[in-house]
This record gives C-alpha cells, structure tokens and sequence, in this order.
C-alpha cells in the first residue's frame, strides 16, 4: 500500500501537468485581429443571410419543408395565373388599374432585362424605398417596359394578404436571380441582402440563400462560398438545393 | 446599436480608426468589436480543448462569435463569458458530430502545428506534448464529460456556473465531473505507462 503512494503521486502529477500544459495555449500572434478582419468581411456578405437563417420560425419551417415548397410554388402559381386571366377577361381600359402593385413589381421585374441600374443596386443600405412607380401596361413590349425602374418591395406597400407578400418576395428574389444568370454577381449579393433586410422572416429564405452561395462562386469567392454552404447545410440538409450546395463548396 | 457594452473596456480603447471603419462598413455593433478581442483567445481554446480540430478551429471561433453578433441585445452585461462558452459548447458538438462521419484527421499534423506554434526551447516541445497527451485524453472521453472537465479544470469555472451554462442541475454536473475524472485518470495512467516503456532504452 505504501509502496503505491508515491506512484500515486507521480500520477496526480502527470495529470496535472497535462491540464497545466493546456493554460497557456492561445491562438497564435495576431491571429485574433486577423479573425476580426475576416469575421467583419464575411459579415458584409453573410450577415443577412445567417441573420435570416436562424430566425425563429415557427411553423415556416414546416412550410420551408420539400413537400411544403411545392405546394407554396403551386399556390404561387395558380395566384399568379388566376391574376392574368382575371386581368385578360376585362376590357382594356380597366385593366391597368385592376393591377395591384406586387403583382406589377413580379411581373416587371420578371420581365426585366439584367440592367444593375434598372435594379436600382447602388442604393444605399437603408434608404427608403422610392414610391412604388407607375404600373406598366401589359401590352407594352418588354424592351419599352424594361426602361422603367421596377417597383420598389416593400412591407409598407399595399397588399394585407399572405399571397401578395409572397409575391413580393418573388420579385425581390426573381430580382436577384436575373443578376446572377448574366453574371451581375455583385448585383445579385445586394439583392439578397436586401430581400434579407425587407423579410427577415421571409419564407424563401432558404432559396435566397441558394441564389447567394451560387453568386458567391461565380465570383470567385471560394472560402467564403464554402462557409456559407456549410452554414447552409447545416441548417437545410435535406433541402432541394443541397446536391448543388455541395457541388459548389467543392 | 446595442447598449451593452463590455465593462472595464472603454470604447475608445476598444475600437481604433481601422476597426471602427470596419465596424461602419458592415453596420456592425462597435461592442461586438470589444466582445471579440475580449473573448476570442480563451473561445479558440475552449473549443481546442473541446476537440475542435486545428483546421476547423478559426471557422468554429467565428460561428460562435456570429451567434453573438446575432443575439448581442440578449447578452447581460458581466455574463458575457457564460454566453460564449455556452455557444462554444453547442458548437463544438456540432462541429465533433460533423467530424464522426469524415475521415480521420491527422494528429501529427496538429501536432507539427503546435510544434510551429511554440517554436525552440525544449520546454515548450515539451509543453506541445503534454498538450497532445492532453488532447488524447480527452479525445477519450464523451462530449458530456469532457466539456464539464474542460470548464472545471481549465477553465476554472465552478460547478454552478458550469450547471448555468450548460442548463443542467448542480448535481448532474457533481456527477459528470466526478466520472469525467476517473475516465481521465484511466486513460493519463495509461498513457504515462505507454510513455514509461518508450523512454526504456
């Protein structure tokens, strides 16, 4: 029994150094300023998007769900398409009027080409959105009706219903995909912040955030496509798009 | 702008022309600038010691930091440290379960990287050993156990605040440090006979 104390000691011992040799473990010089650095430019891609990610949200996220998605498409769909024909059966003159102006700001925007000043991109971040402008005539051709500037989304705008913001959602997003497919990239990432800032809650977050990644490896930004991805799949691993995230962060 | 703000951290001394540029560029709260050069040393550790791989380490430091900056408003002031240490513990759990399914990482590598850390005299080699010895312990025990080990042990925290921390009772903690240590002391006693048999000639 004796013999085994001073073993006994030596083993405290041991231990003790092993936990003494982890006290002074730190990261190495600079690497704190060099982490800030990295955290704010990160921050100005990624903030919205993360900021959006992990917002509560109820039963969103059943609605966030695959199944739930198409279903939303279709609603959006069948909403969208009962519009037109209800706007195509009245006479011309009252057709202008009967728009309501998220439905205008989903169909000029759609229609819209890639221009970034049309998108009004170089807006600064927390000006007030313009009021809304005219709303275009649907016989007017798409080139002529593409000069206009597309209507501003906003929550204040008209439109109570759950379908009429939706549709803005659309728009701000669709917005942002019509940057992104003639290589707009930068354009496309203030879009995205930008529909981040006016939904924060919004229920095509998760498809925002799909259009950022991919804008983000168009432009080459491969460490910061990478974390988003990975933030991404983190938060939606069994979403549509996560083959395609994948792809990307390699 | 939240109004929490970091005591004994004055905000002119926290935040120079650069960050403060920075901090405007990305409409980020000037604390959270303060809240970083507080904290963000004793966080990369926590989540090494949590078992955090080397290469993962500096994106896990900025995922805790990114809660922080989203829910800054909620941090009390003089509980900051708690808040962090709280995300850091959910985060290395979920950077450890990501880690179970990819291929084994290279320990000599972290090593050599500790190794580059603390270069030249013996004593620090000495110290990056007794650091993968550590980090071998560790890496023996379950997460439950080794972060209560981690916050008592080397982070000096007592049990209440790491029952606060981790939201379980005192007596779970007891209980958790109290197995925590004999799983330690299993595993260090078979290492220091391991490293006994080496050193034979």
């Amino acid at each position: 029994m004796t013999g085994h104390e001073p073993d006994e000691r030596a083993q405290i011992d041991f231990e003790r150094s092993l936990f003494e040799s982890a006290r002074g473990d730190a990261p190495p010089p600079g690497a704190t300023e060099r982490a800030w650095r990295r955290f704010t430019a990160d921050a100005a891609w990624l903030a919205p998007i993360a900021a959006a990610a992990s917002a509560p949200r109820g039963w969103f996220d059943w609605f966030d769900s695959a199944a739930a998605r198409a279903t939303k498409w279709t609603l959006i769909g069948a909403i969208g398409g009962g519009s037109l024909v209800a706007v195509w059966l009245r006479p011309q003159a009252a057709r202008e009027p009967a728009l309501a102006p998220a439905s205008v700001a989903l169909e000029a925007t759609a229609a819209a080409p890639v221009d970034t000043a049309a998108l009004a991109l170089d807006a600064p971040a927390g000006t007030a959105p313009a009021p809304p402008s005219a709303p275009p005539a649907l016989d007017t051709p798409p080139a002529a009706r593409s000069r206009k500037p597309p209507a501003p989304v906003s929550r204040t705008s008209t439109g109570p219903g759950a379908e009429s913001l939706l549709a803005r959602e659309v728009a701000a997003l669709d917005a942002a995909r019509t940057a992104l497919a003639v290589g707009a990239n930068a354009s496309a990432l203030r879009q995205i912040e930008r529909y981040h800032r006016e939904f924060p809650q919004g229920e095509l977050s998760a498809d925002a955030d799909v259009v950022a990644i991919e804008a983000l490896a168009a432009e080459g930004q491969s460490a910061a496509t990478k974390r988003a991805a990975s933030r991404f799949l983190q938060r939606h691993p069994r979403d549509p798009h996560a083959a395609r995230i994948r792809e990307l962060a390699r | 702008m939240s109004s929490y703000s970091l005591p004994g951290v004055s905000r002119a001394a926290a935040h120079d022309a650069s960050s403060s540029e920075l901090a405007e560029a990305v409409a980020m709260p000037l604390d959270l600038r303060a809240l970083f050069e507080a904290h963000h040393a004793s966080i990369w550790r926590l989540l090494r010691r949590l078992g955090v791989p080397i290469a993962q380490l500096d994106d896990a430091a900025q995922e805790v930091f990114w809660v922080a900056a989203r829910k800054l408003e909620q941090i009390e002031a003089g509980k900051q440290h708690a808040f962090l240490y709280g995300v850091a513990l959910r985060v290395a759990a979920n950077e450890l379960r990501r880690q179970a399914s990819a291929p084994p990482r290279g320990a000599v590598e972290d090593l050599e990287r500790l190794v580059d850390d603390a270069p030249t005299p013996e004593e620090q080699l000495e110290q990056a050993r007794a650091r993968q010895l550590l980090d071998a312990a560790l890496d023996g025990l379950p997460l439950e156990l080794r972060a209560v080990l981690v916050l008592f042990e080397l982070e000096g925290l007592d049990v209440r605040s790491i029952a606060e921390i981790e939201g379980i009772p005192i007596g779970t903690v007891g209980s958790r440090l109290r197995r925590a240590r004999e799983e330690f002391s299993a595993i260090a006693r078979r290492q220091r006979a391991r490293s006994a048999v080496q050193r034979k000639p």
